[in-house]
């Protein structure tokens, strides 16, 4: 771990610590976003299915 | 692929397909990323294992720094370019940038064990050669999205100033995780390194 800026590697490091940990919730928060759009992309193929059959 | 390949899919996209979309090329991108990750690393078993979290990291992390500002220059530019299109053009020019990456990685691999001079080189040069790819199709997504569109000049402000936020933040994120690549480089310290009086990005 290097020094930036005239800080120590313990201050980079929780620096460090810090980014990567918002960056696990974004991530963990996408998952969720993504959980989300799917349920309603399979409610949205369903009902055009529905649609269909219905048409027919 | 095709999304990132060809610009369009071809059949119109929901609102959740997209998103879906975008969220896909950003996990797979992250998934790439860390491949390159354990090729750079591969010097030693702990920097590879630690390159699989770090990699995936620094390009997320580089994302969102970047992207509020090009939502916001997007706005400001009055582009008719809608801020899901854009964030799902960046989010599928990563995904091509970090298939770049993961393509290069098993030469970045073996040169960095077999060449002490091309190694490093090799894999800081594949990191080029991705921002470059991933710029272009950027550009190109973008380009097709407004394809007939008037005044498309407007919406390549935000695309520029992405790119170089997106690399900005990309500096100063791999000084933070460093060491990612065992040698010292130029970018271990950052901008002020990379920018240093005298200084040759790559090497020290």
């Amino acid at each position: 771990m290097s020094t930036l800026a005239g800080h120590g590697a313990e201050y980079t490091r929780t620096v460090w610590l810090v980014a990567s940990g918002l960056g696990v919730a974004v991530v963990v928060a996408l998952y969720g976003l993504y959980r989300r759009a799917r349920s309603r992309h399979e409610l949205e193929e369903a009902e055009a299915l529905l649609a269909e059959v219905y048409r027919e | 692929m095709t999304l990132t390949c060809r610009g369009e899919l071809e059949h119109p996209t929901t609102r959740a397909s997209q998103v879906m979309l975008t969220l896909r090329a950003l996990f797979a991108g992250l998934v790439l990323s860390a491949l390159w990750g354990v090729a750079a690393g591969s010097s030693s078993a702990a920097l590879a294992l630690a390159n699989v979290y770090k990699v995936p990291m620094v390009i997320l992390l580089s994302a969102l720094t970047a992207l509020p500002a090009g939502v916001v220059a997007l706005r400001l530019a009055n582009a008719k370019l809608a801020a899901a299109d854009l964030i799902n053009a960046f989010a599928t020019s990563i995904f091509g940038g970090t298939l770049v990456l993961a393509t290069l990685a098993p030469l970045v691999a073996i040169y960095y064990h077999t060449s002490a001079r091309a190694g490093v080189p090799l894999s800081l040069g594949s990191v080029y050669v991705a921002l470059a790819t991933a710029t272009l199709l950027f550009a190109r997504a973008v380009k097709r999205k407004l394809a007939g569109e008037p005044h498309r000049a407007a919406s390549l402000v935000p695309v520029a100033i992405l790119v170089v936020l997106f690399s900005a933040a990309l500096m100063q994120y791999v000084a933070l995780a460093s060491p990612i690549i065992a040698s010292e480089t130029a970018f271990d310290g950052g901008f002020d390194t990379v920018f240093a009086p005298g200084s040759a990005p790559g090497g020290r």
